[in-house]
């Protein structure tokens, strides 16, 4: 195009050449906008991305930790765990005081093993050991489940009483 | 010192209130206060009607005079020999 004929600015191709050159812009600048998109759609995708893979290793995690929570248990500590409660159990064992390593050893194996079939609804805490006397703290889901811990394991329960608070020299304020 | 059980018969001791049980624990600390580092205080399992204690103490004539001081009954108290948790099965 001629946009000078002469001396003189020919007004049709200079308007031509000005449309011309408004387009041009506007392709550009649609350009720059489509890239800025392309360019946002990407990081999208990439932030998107490492946020799927993250959660992912979460799922699976916690997958991993249901199915190992499955493992362990049996139909009857399948229901949610809610509502435990500790318990100090009174064990009258005639010389318990003196048993040797090995016997507290055994006693302790066979507890574990029945504690292993009755599920999570039911721990062991600690239990001290005393002459004549075990004192036991449990916690448990129910009162029954400590009953039926000393029956399977042979284990007497003189007295089970359910924990309602737990007081030591802070509670003086 | 030794560690000690002692189970103390307080009836309807499970539905205490905070202000009550704070009130005891004031009373017991009171007491070892005077007694002096030789007991010591671990916690106490507040059941219904009976509070199992946990002490460290040189002798139980420290924990009996404890008791008496504090007005606190002290129907059994038994020097733990050992404690055993699932970790003795090894």
């Amino acid at each position: 195009m001629d946009l000078l004929r002469g001396n003189e600015i020919d007004p049709c191709a200079a308007r031509e050449a000005e449309t011309k050159f408004t387009e041009a812009l506007g392709s550009m600048k649609s350009d720059f906008n489509q890239e800025r998109r392309e360019l946002l759609k990407s990081t999208c995708t990439l932030v998107g991305a490492t946020a799927l893979v993250s959660m992912g290793g979460s799922l699976s995690a916690f997958a991993a930790g249901k199915a190992s929570a499955a493992e362990g248990a049996t139909p009857a500590t399948q229901a949610p765990r809610m509502g435990l409660h500790k318990f100090v159990i009174e064990r009258d064992i005639h010389g318990a005081g003196g048993f040797s390593a090995e016997k507290l050893q055994g006693i302790s194996q066979k507890s574990c093993g029945v504690l292993k079939e009755l599920g999570p609804q039911i721990q062991w805490v600690e239990s001290y050991v005393t002459d004549d006397k075990i004192y036991c703290v449990y916690i448990a889901a129910n009162e029954e489940l400590v009953r039926e811990h000393a029956k399977r394991g042979g284990f007497p329960a003189n007295r089970i009483s359910q924990v309602r608070t737990i007081i030591d020299p802070t509670t003086a304020g | 010192m030794h560690k000690y059980v002692i189970e103390r018969d307080i009836p309807g001791a499970g539905g205490l209130s905070a202000e009550k049980l704070q009130g005891i624990s004031q009373k017991s600390c009171g007491v070892l206060k005077e007694l002096g580092p030789q007991i010591q205080w671990v916690e106490s399992y507040v059941t219904d009607d009976k509070i199992y204690c946990v002490y460290i103490a040189a002798n139980e004539e420290l924990v009996r005079e404890h008791a008496k001081r504090g007005g606190f009954p002290a129907n059994r108290i038994s020097q733990v020999r050992t404690i055993i948790d699932p970790t003795t099965a090894g």
